[in-house]
């Protein structure tokens, strides 16, 4: 069982850290997250792993949500941190900004629209997205449409706002 | 007439749509103006879209991830696995120095009874740098003299001929290991069994998910997510048997492709490092490299000198002759330091070598490339 879940971490840890950081915006959180998604695949392995790891990655970070105020504590640290040769301030203040905005819209989002744009980044055809939210695979082209024009038109109302601001 | 609705524009869209029925649609579009208005628009959306998902991407701030622009630098590597190589290289210096001396001791005793002194001065002279390179070796800049006696004889910088792309895969076993292999590839033989029987990276990021899933089975364990952040799972390292995998996250828009693939995308040429085996091969646009044509694809081949630091050969086959200002040869800085030398073999044909290493390890290297 131990060769199957080192099959697993080596195939999935990659992609499940990268989306649980585009829903997080905290890699250690997201890595935290990733390894309670393998202790459970440990406990209990499951038939079609790929679909069932997300899944459970997508369910986590919601329970997780609560601890919001913890993160926004975490990026501020990781903000300060920061690598040794950062790019010009302006552009990383910029860059964080629109990443803000972007994370923003994306909580938004119902959760439903939010997990198939996630799983879709992370290149889930639609038959697997269908596996891990439990939706049937011709509903997945609506949703994943309604959940792209109401991610671009939240971005869109905030930027707007933060222009009118400054 | 029956209009496409929302779902299977996006479907087609997303090329989920089966041979058929996306030619039914792109009839239909060809036809319906009300719905070529709709695709446009949805197009736009969707590219709009995964511009913003993008952006969500580990880069400015984060630090963890690369950028498509510079590659990471050799200090990456987790201080754990540094930890353990220092410890290995002392290990392994204190044994050389053991063995010299009692060598030394040996030569001492042979040449007192011969009468010689300059035997032993000689094999003093040779014991204090066994196996060091020649002082014009390219590899020295690149490498401590430590880690160049450690590193396997197959892979030496100078004199080497560049090895075909239908080699590569059989490279990749010989391929210099990662760092984290590296670190195995120092260490004294009565380490070696240890090592062989320790965890890879994704084996001990398991075994920390079995500590987990320990917690969590204990009474009153609690569901907490503790501190006890996995080395293995934050800072995995391809298995030994997988060094061929690219050791980090693709910069965005990046993918691996074949070293075959990647001959064919360059129209049937490609650049390589003389004496250096490719770790992977990578592409992307060349909008997202500063200093490459953006209209191109560029095609990335990835090295890994022995601190695992990386170096990039950059490529691209471009669409137009274009010129290189000023003169033929490009030195620039990267915005984290790291250093890039663009030039172009042909007019059509750019190649650039980029690095986080000294420049005159950078020229040196440069001139290796064919």
């Amino acid at each position: 069982m131990t060769d199957q879940i080192t099959q697993l971490f080596q195939t999935y840890h990659g992609s499940l850290v990268r989306m649980l950081f585009r829903r997080t915006g905290d890699r250690d959180r997201a890595e935290d997250l990733a390894q309670e998604v393998f202790a459970r695949a440990l406990a209990t392995p499951p038939d079609n792993p790929r679909p069932w790891l997300f899944a459970v990655a997508l369910n986590l970070v919601r329970d997780d949500g609560r601890r919001s105020v913890r993160q926004g504590r975490r990026l501020q640290l990781l903000t300060a941190e920061g690598p040794v040769s950062a790019p010009p301030p302006d552009q990383v203040l910029d860059h964080e900004e629109q990443v803000a905005a972007v994370r923003a819209a994306l909580d938004d989002l119902a959760p439903r629209d939010r997990d198939a744009l996630l799983l879709k980044a992370e290149g889930f055809n639609y038959e697997e997205i269908a596996a891990t939210l439990g939706l049937a695979k011709g509903a997945i082209g609506t949703t994943l449409a309604r959940a792209r024009r109401r991610l671009v038109e939240a971005y869109r109302a905030r930027e707007k706002d933060r222009h009118a601001a400054s | 007439m029956q209009h496409l609705d929302e779902g299977t524009l996006q479907a087609l869209l997303d090329g989920e749509l089966n041979a058929t029925d996306a030619s039914q649609a792109e009839k239909h579009l060809a036809l319906c103006a009300a719905c070529r208005r709709t695709y446009v628009e949805a197009k736009g959306i969707f590219s709009e879209s995964d511009r913003l998902v993008g952006l969500l991407e580990p880069g400015l701030g984060a630090g963890a991830v690369p950028t498509a622009e510079d590659p990471p630098a050799g200090d990456a590597i987790p201080r754990e696995v540094r930890r353990r190589r220092y410890r290995q290289l002392a290990w392994a210096a204190s044994l050389v120095l053991a063995a010299g001396l009692g060598y030394l001791a040996s030569i001492r005793h042979y040449a007192g009874r011969r009468g010689g002194s300059d035997l032993a001065a000689r094999a003093a002279a040779s014991s204090a740098a066994p196996g060091a390179p020649a002082s014009d070796s390219p590899a020295v800049p690149m490498q401590t003299a430590a880690e160049h006696a450690a590193a396997p004889p197959a892979a030496p910088l100078s004199g080497a001929q560049p090895k075909p792309a239908s080699a590569v895969n059989s490279m990749k076993s010989a391929t210099p290991p990662a760092p984290a292999n590296a670190a195995r590839r120092e260490s004294p033989p009565s380490e070696k069994r240890d090592q062989a029987a320790a965890p890879t990276a994704a084996a001990s990021g398991v075994a920390l998910a079995e500590s987990r899933a320990r917690e969590q089975a204990a009474p009153g364990s609690g569901d907490a997510i503790t501190g006890e952040r996995a080395m293995g799972l934050s800072t995995g390292r391809p298995a030994a048997g997988n060094v061929a995998e690219p050791s980090r996250t693709l910069a965005r828009g990046f993918r691996r492709i074949s070293m075959e693939e990647a001959v064919r995308r360059l129209s049937g040429s490609i650049h390589l490092i003389d004496g250096m085996a490719p770790q992977w091969v990578e592409a992307g646009p060349g909008r997202f490299v500063a200093g490459a044509f953006p209209d191109a694809e560029l095609i990335r081949v990835v090295y890994q000198d022995a601190p695992g630091r990386e170096i990039w050969l950059d490529q691209q086959r471009l669409p137009h002759p274009v010129s290189l200002p000023p003169g033929d040869t490009v030195i620039s800085t990267t915005s984290s330091g790291g250093l890039r030398i663009t030039w172009q073999p042909e007019p059509a044909f750019r190649v650039s070598i980029c690095a986080r290493v000294p420049a005159d390890s950078l020229r040196v290297l440069a001139r290796h490339v064919h």
